[in-house]
């Protein structure tokens, strides 16, 4: 390493060359004589260049024996122009194909026209305003094969991103992302600004991933974030305010009068004399209400780019504050971007891009208990006060003058508890890079990249002295506990990538690129608690004692070389292979490197074969076929270890894991077919694709026999495959200056299916409730006991037993599989439909997800006879069996609740939700002239406002509750239907101003 | 020129990498490699705490967890406590009988072979030590600790010897590390062999006196006499009771209270310790403290508590009468913590002396010897009741006498249900209510018949899934 680093300094210091200088100038425009803007004009092989301005005119220094001009527009033919002894040059472009624009890749960038990969792009554009804070959330719905949930309704809170299916039952399903080359952790996500994206491109296929290797299997993101320019120069202010609500939960809770019937027809409350029950009644509460509350949010964003011939700058800092909808849930974060670069001289470019971010949330206990708001809402009575109450109905006080809190039949006042036991976190984050790319020889190009990351996260939870939880779980004699965690993420990745172009013929394009990577990872944790806090203060120095300190630090390394080869032949067939050795840590000396590699095709059917047709404007075909890899998510599973711990105070050591020195790789094959088309002048355009995936050597713990002393070890369980296709279709009826619409649809179809597994025929994975693994179904199962009716004899539940016969007392046995239903979707896309007049545009955009099935966890714990009556019901639950022959769906109360095994709440998960809607508009260019600004513009938008399912609640599903995962990413998303923060509806409203 | 050299510099530069193995080489930070683990009696003395750590699992003495503990899940199984009606109803379905493959004891059998195969990575190391008194003692916990952890298994797991034939069904007996071992099920003879061979085995080399929290010779000779006792083997519980007592003594009624605080230790032959720091409160499956009151899982049922008299010690330490929610109960308040420290923190009981005088008497009285039966019994009543005065019981009444006093005194020690499984008795539960007077709402469930198939637990379906050489038990 230290030798690596010398020669990035000696690159450094070597920075003093000049060379011979002309000016090369001209305009650009287009058939009929009309400037284009911002159109690149780029030396052919080099980064030098620059891009026109308001007039079409450009101006740059070139080295003399430049030769070839390059200048390219979106929608336009990339124009070539012979500039040999020439400095100034009149470029006219021809309106082309739509879609030649850049597309970033894999350490470089392709034309959208020579793509032979699979990528979806979505512009930071179409994303800006949502009010959501975490960038992975915002592409929901916006491009084909990629599936987002999110894991709660918590302002913040990271979503669930599967490309193409799951890929893998242990090992990570999350894409791996990358911004501005940096890889950064998944708690990096939330940190990223929105309105500083220019582009996100999702890597989906083979021959765009494989050149991340080994952590591509599960696809791979691409955040490109916005630099400035000589033409690309503005001040920029956004702001946005919104609010929002809970979306609706689809029940209907008892009151207060219904409940105290119900809880005397089921014998646990005696008949009560109409006096006693008018005293009853007379207090109560919305528990909704009180623990729920309208949410706000605001959004402050200010830009400033431009730049020079030679030098970008782009530099932003932003504020997002939001009150969730719960009382105590805030989320707010602070950033500070500055992207940066230089042409130091004609063969000398050094960049570097800078992200600082500060987060802070007030967490809420998100538990299957009353210690959550989410599940106390559900649970108290609206009889029952939140304080103590005299005779009067005024709050009683104890002797601090504190409210009394109402202990409730729960033992525990959830209202008391978000007051008294806060929770707060904090995040700080660092990423970017520093670059320099050097272009010594024409046409050659070598550009080194260090990466950086580094995120901190603290945590501090008080439970206050004397505080109700306090008095369960606290020593009355240091009253008070507090705990102080939290975590340091620590990454360095340093890449080198060379390339060479090289142009035979005028038609031949042949590139070449080869690279290094190394990835050093370092995780440090640490807490602290103590017990015994006066007078309100929580700082552990103040501790009565110490009661418990530990630090943890792991760390894992990748390092890679890689190589690609491309051909494109005279613009209509692109030809891509790619190589890519990984090395990791992961693993034992004899598995620790893999290779993976892919290779793919395009061809234009259109432009090749027909080039007179006037039919299709683009009609190309695409084909890939490779490989990628995935880690274990163990970072030691390789090697058995001794661990340590204490007992009475005193060390003691024992065997921690059992080793698997012969683990390999998860790998993955997949191949993919795609379609393009564009037709009508582009007014119609789509495409197509079909994928299979299969991952082989699944990394999942492999279950061992206990009287080992272990319960797994680390181990290649099966295969996988996930088959699927994609299609979109957008067509632009009308574009027209003053008036454009747009519609455009996006379906997603994938199954994945369970091909081997090795050891044994079914696994009942842990990271799932009630779904299971077996050989030639498709994944995660659902295995259940199959219900059938309420006995209108008895009132019991009556099940099918393994036979097929109705019974009122199932066995684990007669779970059947249930073969077709699994949690995960079967198709899922968004469409939207976009119109504009002059300066007003409507944006509407849809989402839409199905063939899932959930389990309604809720709807069971809120019509669960006598073993929930105490607690609050739906009134659904009014309707229990109550005589021979009452036919119903409830059975008799005192009928054992069901082990959540049976399908009786097995919904479906279909859904359709108005996701976002926006109306813009934008000041005429005179009226904004005039104000000295080049743009203002205004919009409404909201959020999530109508939702069309016929599941009982919300459809979209992610977590139970968020701290039954021991980790977020390895819970199986959309399986049970439970009690975690609420999916809101948002509306907000905001206006940019662009000076 | 220049600018080609750099280049090329950078290129070879970068190649240069190729071979980065080292960098690749990583350890954990907070562990070793297990075969350097094992070098001289520092590393040795390191490991065995290492097993009473997993003495201290989840499933073992020290749960809060919802599994069932071997602890007092079979309390819960019991005829001595009721559900609280206002409680969280933890741990209802053991309470129920309702056990099965999939809602079962999974941890204690995890815990228990991890107890297991701590104490035999010792053994399979233990000749890198140097023979003599450090090796034989470190030898002698780790065989005691392997034969106490089958033991715990095998009478959760399999009928008592006292009921069964030595060919019936015991529990796989584990004596190597191998990681890819998928034992089927040693006979019931042939499990307790083992057991006693180990334990034997180990009474002979193990020191007299290894501090608190440790086997020690008496330790290992108190278990015998409850393992010969649950195998119906009166002569050698007596021997092995005999061994047992040197050096501790009973708590007299005034520190009977300081006994279940730990301020004392004369009383109690084998502890697992538990300090705050390990975050282990096993008091909590009994109650919780709010400022509401005391609010248990399980309180006292009524008829037993009935049985403890006015002056009997065991009544005011073992029990409160408060209200939770307005409400009286009977709390179980045995394990609410130490004076200071955390709530319902403190330390696992695994042995007392009074358990060895109790199965001595039983043993005694079995074999006839009414009078030493009698004085042994009165040894442990002069310290419980205030005035006692022996009852000079024989024969039968005696016999009711010791058991009664067994009931009383080892209440939610995990000793009740097997005591009714050793003697083939059912579980009775009585008609009373979970409220202090005995009203309230009274158990589901009421009888588990003598010899009902409910008496072994269920091998959880992890095991049964991941070894297909396992056979479950007769009737899941």
């Amino acid at each position: 390493m230290k030798r690596g680093l010398l020669f990035l300094a000696m690159f450094v210091c070597a920075v003093v060359s000049t060379y011979a200088q002309r000016t090369i100038s001209g305009t650009i425009t287009d058939n009929e004589g009309i400037p284009l803007i911002g159109a690149n004009v780029l030396i052919k092989g080099t980064t030098i260049g620059t891009i026109s301005d308001f007039d079409g005119a450009f101006s740059f220094e070139a080295s003399e024996d430049a030769t070839t001009l390059v200048a390219t527009y979106t929608g336009y033919e990339t124009k070539e122009v012979d500039i040999t002894g020439i400095s100034v040059v009149n470029i006219v472009m021809a309106e082309g194909t739509l879609l030649d624009e850049i597309v970033v890749t894999g350490y470089g960038t392709t034309k959208k026209s020579d793509l032979v990969e699979s990528i979806s792009t979505v512009k930071g554009s179409d994303i800006v305003g949502i009010p959501i804070a975490s960038v992975d959330n915002l592409l929901q719905g916006r491009s084909t094969g990629v599936e987002v949930t999110a894991i709660n309704g918590k302002p913040g809170q990271n979503g669930y991103i599967r490309i193409r299916g799951l890929t893998s039952i242990n090992g990570n399903n999350d894409p791996l992302f990358i911004v501005d080359g940096v890889p950064v952790p998944k708690s990096v996500y939330a940190a990223i600004n929105p309105n500083d994206v220019e582009e996100f491109s999702v890597l989906k296929d083979a021959a765009a991933t494989s050149i991340y290797g080994a952590r591509a299997s599960a696809g791979v993101v691409l955040v490109s974030t916005k630099t400035g320019g000589a033409n690309n120069s503005y001040v920029e202010y956004s702001g946005q305010f919104g609010t929002m609500e809970a979306v609706d939960d689809g029940f209907t809770l008892m009151n207060a009068s219904q409940k105290l019937n119900y809880e005397t027809a089921l014998g646990i409350r005696q008949p009560m004399t109409a006096e006693q029950r008018a005293d009853f009644l007379e207090y109560g509460t919305n528990w909704e209400d009180v623990l729920l509350r309208r949410g706000q949010l605001q959004n402050h964003n200010l830009a400033f780019s431009g730049g020079t011939e030679k030098s970008s700058y782009y530099l932003s800092v932003s504020r997002f504050d939001q009150q969730g909808i719960s009382v105590g849930s805030d989320f707010d974060r602070t950033t500070a971007k500055f992207n940066g670069s230089l042409q130091v001289n004609d063969w000398i470019k050094v960049s570097n891009s800078l992200s600082i971010g500060r987060r802070n949330d007030n967490e809420l206990r998100d538990r299957y208990n009353a210690q959550s708001p989410f599940v106390g809402m559900y649970l108290y009575n609206d009889y029952e006060t939140v304080y103590n109450l005299d005779d009067n109905g005024e709050i009683q006080y104890d002797d601090f003058g504190d409210p009394i809190y109402n202990f409730t039949h729960q033992g525990f006042n959830i209202v008391e508890a978000q007051r008294n036991n806060p929770e707060s976190n904090e995040w700080t984050d660092a990423y970017g890079n520093l670059s320099i790319r050097m272009t010594p020889i024409k046409n050659f190009s070598f550009t080194s990249t260090v990466g950086y990351t580094y995120n901190s996260f603290k945590r501090e939870y008080f439970i206050k002295p004397n505080s109700i939880l306090d008095g369960y779980v606290g020593d009355s004699n240091a009253p008070g506990i507090k705990t102080d965690g939290g975590n340091d993420t620590d990454r360095y990745n340093w890449s080198n990538v060379a390339t060479y172009d090289l142009n035979v013929a005028d038609k031949h394009n042949i590139g070449f690129l080869a690279g290094t990577e190394f990835l050093r990872d370092q995780y440090e944790t640490y807490s602290v608690s103590g017990k015994g806090f006066p007078i309100g203060l929580s700082i552990q120095s103040v501790a009565a004692e110490i009661t418990g300190g530990s630090t943890t630090r792991t760390d894992f390394a990748l390092f890679s070389t890689f190589g690609q080869l491309s051909y494109t032949f005279d613009n209509n067939l692109s030809v891509k292979g790619t190589v890519r050795r990984d090395g990791s840590s992961r693993f034992g000396a004899d598995n620790r490197y893999g290779v993976f590699y892919s290779v793919g095709a395009g061809y234009d059917l259109a432009r090749g074969l027909m080039p007179q047709n006037t039919f299709f404007d683009q009609l190309k075909l695409r084909a890939s076929y490779g490989t990628t890899g995935n880690e274990p998510t163990g970072l030691y599973s390789a090697i058995g270890v001794l661990q340590f711990s204490s007992y009475n105070d005193q060390t003691a050591s024992f065997q921690g894991n059992v080793s698997n020195p012969g683990l390999r790789w998860e790998n993955q094959q997949s191949y993919s077919v795609g379609l393009d088309f564009g037709i009508f002048k582009n007014k119609l355009t789509g495409s197509f694709e079909l994928y299979n995936k299969t991952s082989q050597g699944l990394l999942f713990p492999n279950q061992l026999s206990r009287t080992t002393g272990f319960s797994d070890t680390e181990d290649n369980i099966g295969d996988l495959t996930n088959a699927g296709y994609e299609a979109e279709l957008y067509y632009t009826p009308i574009r027209q200056k003053d008036f454009n619409l747009e519609f455009g649809i996006r379906f997603s179809h994938n199954k994945t299916v369970i091909d081997k597994l090795n050891s044994r025929e079914e696994i009942a994975p842990g990271n799932a409730f009630s779904s299971v693994l077996k050989e030639g179904e498709i994944a995660y199962v659902f295995k259940l006991v199959e219900f059938s009716r309420v006995d209108p004899e008895t009132g019991d539940l009556l099940y099918f037993d393994a036979e097929g016969n109705e019974t009122a007392n199932p066995a684990a046995s007669d779970a059947k599989i249930l073969e077709g239903k699994s949690a995960l979707p079967k198709f899922w896309g968004g469409f939207d439909i976009n119109a504009g007049y002059k300066g007003l545009q409507l944006m509407t955009t849809f989402s839409y997800k199905g063939g899932n099935y959930i389990y309604n966890q809720r709807r069971l714990d809120l019509a669960s006879g006598l073993d929930g009556a105490r607690s609050q019901q739906d009134v659904e639950a009014l309707d229990y069996w109550k005589q021979p022959g009452d036919i119903t769906d409830i059975p008799r109360p005192d009928v054992p609740v069901e082990p959540s095994s049976s399908t009786r709440f097995l919904e479906k998960g279909d859904y359709i939700r108005l996701r976002n809607v926006r109306l813009s508009y934008s000041l005429p260019s005179k009226v904004a002239n005039a104000m000295r600004m080049k743009d203002v513009s205004f919009f409404v938008s909201g959020s999530n406002l109508a939702t069309f399912t016929n599941f009982k609640g919300d459809p979209e599903v992610g977590v139970f509750v968020e701290e039954s995962a021991s980790d977020v990413g390895g819970q199986l998303p959309g399986e049970f239907a439970g009690f975690s923060y609420p999916n809101t509806v948002s509306y907000t409203g905001g206006l940019t101003v662009r000076f | 020129m220049k600018k080609i050299i750099i280049a090329l510099f950078a290129i070879v530069g970068m190649f240069t990498f190729y071979s980065c193995d080292k960098e690749l080489e990583l350890f954990p930070q907070d562990a070793t490699a297990t075969e350097l683990g094992f070098n001289n009696i520092k590393d040795f003395t390191d490991a065995v705490k290492g097993i009473y750590s997993g003495f201290r699992r989840s499933g073992y003495y020290g749960a809060t967890s919802a599994a069932a503990t071997i602890y007092y899940g079979p309390d819960l199984m019991s005829d001595d406590v009721i559900i609280n009606s206002n409680g969280r109803r933890s741990r209802e379905s053991i309470y129920d009988w309702r056990h099965d493959e999939d809602n079962s004891t999974e941890t204690f059998w995890l815990s228990a072979y991890k107890v297991i195969q701590r104490s035999n990575l010792i053994l399979e190391n233990i000749d890198k030590l140097e023979d003599g008194p450090d090796k034989d003692n470190v030898r002698g916990e780790a065989l005691a600790a392997r034969g106490i952890a089958h033991f715990d298994l095998a009478k959760f797991y399999a009928p008592s010897p006292a009921q069964a034939g030595n060919s019936e069904l015991g529990i796989p007996y584990v004596t190597s590390t191998a990681s890819d071992a998928r034992p089927s099920r040693n006979t019931l003879g042939e499990t307790y062999s083992m057991i006693l061979n180990d334990l034997n085995t180990a009474k002979g080399v193990i020191n007299a006196d290894n501090g608190v929290g440790r086997l020690n010779k008496a330790a290992v000779s108190a278990i015998l006499s409850r393992i010969y006792l649950f195998m119906g083997d009166n002569g050698n519980v007596i021997t092995a009771a005999n061994d047992a007592t040197a050096g501790y003594s009973l708590a007299s009624r005034d520190e009977f209270d300081d006994l279940w605080r730990d301020e004392i230790e004369s009383p109690v032959i084998w502890k697992i310790k538990i300090v705050d720091a390990d975050n282990i409160n096993i008091g909590v499956a009994w109650l919780q403290e709010s400022p509401d009151g005391i609010r248990s899982e399980y309180n006292v049922d009524y008829s037993l508590f009935q049985l403890y008299q006015d002056n009997d010690i065991r009544k005011d330490v073992y029990f409160e009468t408060s209200a939770f929610a307005g409400i009286d109960y009977n709390h179980i308040v045995k394990y609410r913590g130490r004076a200071t420290g955390n709530a319902n923190v403190v330390d696992a009981k695994a042995i007392r002396l009074a358990e060895v005088l109790l199965n001595k008497a039983e043993a005694q009285s079995e074999t006839g010897d009414d009078s030493g039966a009698l004085a042994t019994l009165d040894i442990l009543r002069a310290a419980r009741y205030e005035g006692f005065t022996s009852g000079g019981e024989t024969g039968d009444a005696l016999k009711d006498a010791i058991a009664l006093e067994r009931r009383l005194e080892l209440a939610f020690e995990g000793n009740r249900f097997f005591d009714l499984k050793r003697k083939g008795l059912p579980v009775t539960r009585s008609d009373f209510g979970d409220q202090a007077d005995g009203s309230g709402e009274p158990a589901e469930f009421k009888v588990l018949d003598a010899g009902d198939h409910r008496f072994n637990m269920a091998i959880g379906l992890s095991e049964i899934n991941a070894n297909e050489n396992i056979q479950q038990n007769a009737g899941y």
